[in-house]
């Protein structure tokens, strides 16, 4: 009974929704005349919706950025950040964490800046070193968009598996690192043998959580490309949402919607039941 | 789609009107005033545009006893995304904007959203030309745009052409070109002397969009082909040679690198500080830059002038359109005093209140308010030229509700190449075969 208040507002506001956009993603509906029902008509339209497959080809290409690039990094700084002393740690740690606190609008913004051909610091410290001939027109380039959309994703959300990694870290029995150091094993074969095998539970969250980010990401496309050029970074999220609010199709919008959950859900469910076997079996 | 790019600050707070009350309690009543809110939602929100909306709200309400305008200010991206909601909403706003073509008011006419306003025009004597008003009309149904009934009033007219450097020019030593043939031949000149002819910042396609359609407005004869483009006519085509023609002009002009290098990485706001920081001799693009340049360093300095026709005398058109518009939803219990409110936004004090900003108003510019030599001024004459030649165009994305997107994209993959300027064409007839047989 005490749950009651609690899941009354979650039935409101998260379920009701949800259960909602399931049944939407079934109908033709502009958001104000009646609900056509059309069954899975807006599903059939999917593939060959240009704009849509190239969303998901998209997305799928920002997965490494939001999950391998981030975690190879925030892994080294956890190397270099935890098990010593460092003058002004903290201080160390909260800067390398504020991309992440900062809002996604705000990184946009930042990154357009730093990548601006005509007055951006990028192509100036280029410039500099006498690199010239590396300078691009970053976010306009077909080839190199994407990619530098992700850096600035990566740059992102390497800060929460970051202070993830560190406070796992600090979980592992100090026993461990003693035996290790009897044993002889340097400092690489430590961080290798040891840390790296006691944060497999933060990696399994960290790898779902930026999974989850990369699969969502709207805000820092739509405040820079808005999917240019041509449609190189359109992304699923922001193609629903032109769907939803410019088209008027908001039953096409809601079975876009109802397919990235899926995506999310079975991927989620997939990397859980390889975390529980690999558990089990080692 | 104008102020999405504009990059148009979020208004501070705007000053509060006061209530006429104060003088109102003087003036003995004849009968008891009874006390009426008017609900508005507008998207003036550049803090000069808004101290015109503020005046003639003032204004408004000193004449209307006992009406209160309740103000509030949308940026123009984010009324697209709620409007359709707060029209629906059967306790909602009395007066709202709403933007043009099937992207627009397209979308909400169907619907019987909004209210038909041709009474109300005739009613109140709008001053305002018949083909600006067709920007804002459509069939009772919303099938046809273009004519018809009218569900709009836009108070101010955008008009793209030429901002140039008058510095640059004389030391490459050319003059406002006469023909179509002399600008390209002008872009090469200051090409050669080293310098970027045009400031282009084309992140998001928007700025090579508008250019690209200012070159197929400068080279139409009459206004058939695009009218019919603009107003679902399937028999004007995008695979036709007019627009195909300047999609090729566009590229080949990318080609021989007259844009900002770097442009297709340069957002659109960024164009602005280019300009004035004199990074190119030409800023091709509408007056909503044109306060932006009036108060910039180098004002005193740059010109204005339309992209020329094919020859000297031949008729052409000119890139722009009216302003979003003033509607009334359907729904509201307010009609009269909403079309007194709009008619009032279409008055010739709200003209004058324009001009004084240093906008285009709809119905027309005293040209006693305008300072000679200024940048204005060559705006405004360039303004008479569109005006008594009835050769003003409008977006080519009010085509079709996802025109849009389709366009923007597709004018990015053809400055870099990527298409011939046939299968630009081609993407557009695809989507718009699309949208007119469904």
């Amino acid at each position: 009974l005490y749950v009651l208040p609690g899941f009354l507002v979650y039935a409101v506001f998260v379920l009701l929704p949800i259960l909602n956009t399931f049944r939407l993603s079934l109908y033709e509906w502009n958001g104000v005349a009646v609900p056509r029902f059309v069954g899975l008509e807006n599903f059939a339209r999917m593939p060959t919706d240009e704009f849509l497959v190239v969303s998901f080809r998209n997305n799928l290409l920002f997965i490494p950025f939001f999950t391998l690039l981030p975690m190879a990094f925030a892994l080294l700084l956890t190397a270099l950040l935890s098990r010593r002393r460092i003058r002004a740690l903290t201080f160390f740690r909260t800067g390398l964490f504020i991309p992440y606190v900062m809002p996604m609008i705000v990184v946009g913004v930042i990154w357009r800046w730093i990548y601006n051909p005509a007055f951006g610091p990028l192509n100036e410290i280029l410039g500099a070193l006498g690199l010239d001939a590396w300078a691009r027109a970053w976010l306009g380039d077909y080839d190199l968009a994407l990619p530098s959309l992700g850096v600035a994703g990566a740059w992102v959300t390497y800060g929460f598996s970051m202070a993830l990694f560190v406070a796992g870290v600090q979980n592992i029995s100090e026993e461990l690192y003693d035996a290790a150091r009897i044993d002889g094993s340097n400092e690489v074969q430590q961080f290798w043998y040891v840390t790296l095998p006691g944060l497999r539970n933060e990696l399994t969250i960290v790898l779902l959580a930026n999974f989850i980010t990369s699969i969502r990401m709207f805000d820092l496309v739509y405040v820079t490309t808005r999917g240019g050029p041509g449609s190189q970074t359109m992304v699923l999220n922001l193609w629903l949402y032109l769907n939803a609010f410019h088209y008027s199709r908001v039953g096409y919008a809601s079975a876009i919607a109802v397919v990235m959950t899926a995506i999310i859900f079975l991927a989620s469910y997939a990397l859980v039941i390889l975390r529980q076997r690999s558990t089990t079996e080692g | 789609m104008l102020f999405v790019a504009c990059g148009t600050p979020a208004p501070t707070a705007s000053p509060e009107v006061t209530p006429p009350e104060a003088t109102e309690a003087e003036v003995p009543a004849p009968t008891e005033v009874e006390a009426r809110t008017l609900y508005v939602t507008d998207v003036w929100v550049r803090p000069e545009d808004s101290q015109v909306i503020e005046t003639l709200n003032a204004e408004f309400e000193a004449a209307h006893p006992g009406v209160t305008v309740e103000r509030t200010q949308t940026v123009f991206e984010d009324l697209r995304t709620t409007l359709r909601l707060q029209l629906a909403n059967p306790e909602g706003l009395d007066v709202v904007m709403v933007s043009q073509g099937y992207t627009g008011a397209g979308q909400l006419i169907p619907d019987g959203l909004l209210s038909d306003l041709t009474p109300c025009a005739e009613a109140n004597n709008w001053q305002i030309p018949e083909g600006l008003l067709a920007q804002h009309s459509w069939s009772a149904d919303g099938s046809v745009f273009g004519s018809g009934n009218i569900y709009g009033m836009g108070p101010t007219v955008w008009l793209a052409g030429v901002y140039y450097n008058k510095d640059i020019f004389e030391d490459v030593g050319i003059e406002i070109p006469r023909t179509f043939a002399e600008f390209e031949a002008d872009l090469e000149t200051i090409n050669q002397a080293g310098i970027t002819p045009i400031v282009l910042g084309n992140l998001d396609g928007l700025a090579g969009h508008h250019m690209w359609a200012m070159i197929l407005y400068a080279h139409q004869q009459n206004r058939t082909f695009a009218d019919g483009l603009l107003y679902g006519d399937p028999n004007a085509r995008w695979t036709d040679e007019a627009a195909v023609s300047a999609a090729a002009t566009l590229q080949r002009w990318a080609q021989n690198g007259y844009f900002t290098p770097g442009f297709e990485g340069i957002a659109y706001e960024d164009q602005l500080t280019l300009f004035e920081n004199e990074e190119a001799a030409m800023f091709l693009v509408g007056n909503w830059f044109g306060s932006g340049i009036s108060a910039s360093p180098i004002a005193d300095h740059v010109g204005y002038f339309l992209l020329p026709g094919v020859t000297e005398d031949s008729y052409r058109m000119a890139l722009g359109g009216t302003s979003t518009g003033y509607s009334i939803r359907a729904a509201s219990a307010n009609q009269d005093l909403a079309c007194d409110y709009v008619s009032w936004m279409a008055s010739e004090r709200a003209g004058e209140l324009w001009a004084e900003a240093g906008m285009l108003p709809s119905v027309g510019v005293d040209p006693s308010m305008v300072e000679p030599g200024t940048v204005y001024a060559d705006t405004v004459a360039a303004w008479d030229v569109i005006q008594s030649t009835d050769a003003l165009g409008a977006f080519l994305d009010w085509s079709t509700p996802t025109a849009f997107e389709v366009h923007m994209a597709a004018i990015q993959d053809l400055m870099a190449s990527r298409i011939t300027p046939e299968e630009f064409g081609a993407r557009l007839q695809a989507d718009r075969d699309a949208f007119l047989q469904p």
